[in-house]
């Protein structure tokens, strides 16, 4: 029987350096399995020991170690993006076996290319107003799920003889939605892209050619029933590693509306489903966070600070695109990352923490950290001493409430404090400083920092 | 299913694999002909340009419990092919899908103890659409299926000049095999009935393998000059250095024949009497190659494998000067890793002592697992 789980929870808007936490716990721990949760769009990157490197979108960081993927009912996949990411693993890095180490629950829903067009279309139409995107279409197969429950395809669905019909109904929804949205203004740089994915949208023979790449997913990857987990997975000996995509600052109703996901990532939705699929152990809950602030793509962020992109960003693999927008950096926030706990129940409801990246403050001599703000001043958003307050819902009431929030968060400016940090310092040193100034003001130890890309450069205690 | 014990795939898997992918009408590469009509591009499995440029040829290792990494099947062995499907030989794709399963069954016997991985592809004229498609090596039926049928025939043109060296290029400096590391070679077959273009152009490889093909080169350990590209015969001359290389002739053309002999000398230059009987020539030269079949027995082998009398003979002339035990005579041949042996990293080129075997691998700086979290 599995006998731990841990389940990893980035407590930023995503970009908190969950690929290498994944990574060292996987291979530190032996687990067996990855469950995978969220959307195809993330992107975790893992450098090994062994030289080799990359971002995993829709197999575990554990892969490069022969540790199996399972992804649960609550991922959205990109039934062509598997081909393509299996591929690239089996080509460019050798696992010759990798679609034998992934499962993917029947249940879990499936974007297409339609849901991509229809996420850039409505993104582009934004012009200098961005929402902020991946811009692979987990969000809008996620809300076309929702609105239209009868056109969600299925992963179990993807050798049904009538695919195509299904396929084109959903083009057909899609079609209808962004009509509007077309005929509308872009950019003059954006319209020659808006023009081809509008064409490929009535394109018959793109249709086909989707459905011969659906069809042959079943054919590559194992689908299974509902009841695999529990009983081929959690039957086995050892541990599970949950692994998720999006931060908690992303949430559906505890993100900033409208920079906000389509789904739900609070431990506490992972948690269910690990207890219906039958597992009653421990579970281990690990937040996960740079040592700095981090944003990719649109959304409040108080302590932006453009000046420290080029000292805090070298050798990182995050860029700008035209759909996610400018990664922006600044100091760590400790006032969203308690509000990130907070959500999620609490530091109670964390086990410990892993930070990552403190190589790069270690390089830069300084951490600067973001202890409260000036102007948290509305008592419908902040208590007295500048925490945010969390509200709970799931409605339209809670959203709103959202996107107010957002709005004062952007008004707030953030009141900085330094440590030095010397060059020659000893990570045992560096780790106790981190340890300290974290569990005093967040309440969660600290178990995990990372001084550099692979697992050897992650100190544990 | 599908595998024999050894790990590779059985006849009864490539007759599946076929049904799956290859439609009952027509040729097998149609959808591939009208997506590159329709689209300009190659499937990136096939296009010389994805997945990174460099095919490469690795290892297939399965992770013990005492974290070491074991060697399921035997050393990779790669088998690269191109052919030409220009002009008469624009069927040649379909006649590559027949005869596969014959063709890996071949390689398999000869390559007894390894693991064979196969690359099919297929050249044109820089005139044409594509001038090349440069699989991905495999050893799965279902992959090696899947991916002659997005190849995309020219079967335009005729039976002139063509332009095979694009192909050769990639083998030589685009290619990265574990064999190589170990000291020993894979092997490398150019199927045509005609002379090449002698040179080399650098629109056309950036054209072919994509804008960072000279970056991908160097990635791969070669130093290229931009100004001064290799001509035919040194990239056959670097080729060689990593592969055993050879031409199969089909038909008798004398400048043809003059050509190729210029470039991979007399002894690689081999009579093909038809493209159908490729696997039992390739099967021939790697068994002779290896040592696994001796020159005696080759007629033998032939027959026994369909081919007829006076083609049987034409074959065993053309391969008694062939480098026979090649391969044999290298100085790591007898060290060669086998099927179950344990490397303790999987990028390392050698697998470890059996002695050392039972030793678990050092933590690093990991805590002890027990008291973290």
């Amino acid at each position: 029987m599995t006998r731990k789980v841990y389940d990893v929870t980035d407590l930023g808007p995503g970009d908190g350096g969950k690929g290498g936490v994944v990574h060292t716990v996987a291979t530190m721990m032996d687990a067996h399995t990855i469950i995978k949760e969220g959307g195809a769009q993330g992107q975790h990157g893992v450098c090994t020991s062994r030289g080799e490197s990359y971002a995993f979108s829709q197999w575990g960081c554990g892969t490069f170690e022969g540790i199996r993927t399972h992804i649960s009912p609550r991922m959205v996949i990109s039934p062509s993006g598997l081909l393509n990411e299996g591929n690239r693993l089996r080509y460019e890095h050798g696992i010759y076996n990798v679609f034998d180490l992934l499962t993917v629950d029947c249940r879990a829903l499936c974007a297409t290319p339609y849901h991509g067009f229809a996420s850039r279309i409505k993104e582009m139409a934004r012009g200098k107003n961005p929402r902020g995107t991946i811009g692979t279409g987990v969000g809008e197969a996620y809300r076309d799920m929702q609105r239209f429950p009868e056109l969600a395809i299925r992963a179990g669905e993807l050798s049904h003889p009538n695919l195509r019909d299904r396929l084109a109904a959903v083009r057909e929804q899609i079609r209808r939605d962004i009509a509007p949205v077309i005929s509308g203004e872009f950019l003059p740089e954006d319209r020659a892209c808006v023009a081809e994915e509008a064409e490929l949208l009535e394109n018959d023979a793109f249709l086909d050619h989707l459905v011969a790449r659906f069809n042959l997913v079943p054919l590559r990857i194992k689908i299974v029933d509902p009841d695999f987990l529990g009983r081929e997975i959690f039957s086995r000996d050892g541990v599970v590693v949950v692994e998720s995509s999006h931060g908690i600052l992303t949430d559906r109703y505890h993100g900033f509306y409208p920079h906000n996901s389509a789904i739900r990532t609070l431990p506490c939705f992972k948690h269910a489903g690990l207890r219906e699929a039958g597992y009653d152990g421990q579970i281990v809950k690990l937040g996960v966070t740079r040592a700095y602030q981090i944003r990719h793509g649109a959304g409040p962020m108080p302590t932006d600070d453009p000046a420290m992109v080029e000292k805090l960003l070298p050798g990182s693999h995050k860029c700008n695109n035209r759909y996610q927008g400018e990664v922006r950096v600044g100091p760590l926030d400790l006032v969203l990352l308690k509000y990130a706990i907070e959500v999620c129940g609490g530091p109670g409801a964390f086990d410990g923490l892993a930070i990552t990246w403190f190589d790069q403050i270690q390089v830069n001599g300084e951490w600067h950290l973001c202890e409260r703000y000036q102007n948290a001043s509305d008592q419908n958003f902040f208590t007295p001493d500048g925490v945010i307050k969390v509200r709970r819902g799931e409605n339209a009431e809670q959203l709103q409430y959202q996107e107010n929030l957002g709005r004062q968060l952007q008004g707030c400016i953030p009141e900085i404090t330094t440590h030095k940090v010397k060059s020659n310092e000893r990570r045992e040193e560096l780790y106790s400083l981190c340890g300290s100034v974290l569990k005093d003001r967040l309440g969660v130890s600290v178990r995990m920092v990372s001084f550099g890309p692979t697992e050897l450069d992650k100190v544990c205690k | 299913m599908g595998k024999e014990e050894k790990g590779h795939e059985t006849r009864e898997a490539f007759t599946g694999a076929r049904r799956r992918f290859v439609a009952e009408a027509g040729p097998a590469t149609l959808r591939a002909e009208q997506r590159v009509k329709e689209t300009g591009t190659l499937n990136p499995l096939v296009d010389p340009a994805g997945y990174g440029v460099i095919r490469r040829s690795l290892p297939r290792f399965v992770q013990k419990k005492n974290k070491l990494w074991q060697l399921a099947v035997g050393v990779p062995v790669p088998i690269e092919t191109r052919v030409d499907t220009t002009g008469s030989m624009g069927d040649n794709v379909d006649i590559a899908i027949r005869v596969l399963p014959t063709a890996f069954e071949l390689c398999v016997k000869m390559l007894a103890e390894c693991d064979p991985q196969v690359a099919t592809g297929f050249f044109g004229d820089v005139q044409d659409a594509i001038v090349l498609c440069r699989p991905q090596f495999e050893m799965d039926a279902d992959k090696l299926v899947e991916q002659l049928t997005l190849m995309v025939p020219i079967r335009d043109g005729g039976d002139t000049d063509e332009d095979p060296h694009y192909g050769l290029f990639g083998a030589a400096y685009l290619t990265a095999a574990y064999i190589d590391r170990i000291g020993l070679k894979g092997y490398d077959f150019t199927i045509s009935d005609a002379p090449a273009h002698d040179r080399l152009d650098e629109r056309q490889l950036r054209r072919i393998f994509g804008m960072e093909v000279f970056e991908k080169v160097n990635e791969n350990g070669h130093a290229l000059n931009l100004r001064d590209l290799p001509s035919n015969q040194e990239i056959v001359q670097d080729l060689l250095k990593r592969a055993h290389a050879f031409f199969l002739q089909v038909g008798d053309s004398g400048a043809t024949t003059a050509y190729w002999t210029r470039l991979f000398g007399r002894q690689r230059v081999i009579v093909l009497p038809r493209t159908e009987l490729a696997p039992q020539v390739q099967a021939t030269i790697i068994g002779l190659t290896e040592g696994t079949l001796a020159l005696a027995d080759v007629k033998n082998f032939l027959r026994e494998n369909n081919v007829g009398g006076e083609e049987a003979k034409m074959i065993v002339r053309s391969v008694a000067n062939i480098p026979i035990g090649a391969q044999a005579a290298l100085p790591n041949f007898q060290k060669r890793p086998k099927k179950g042996d344990l490397y303790r990293e999987k990028t390392d080129a050698w697998p470890i002592p059996p002695e050392e075997a039972v030793q678990v691998k050092p933590e690093g700086e990991k805590p002890d697992k027990s008291t973290w979290l």
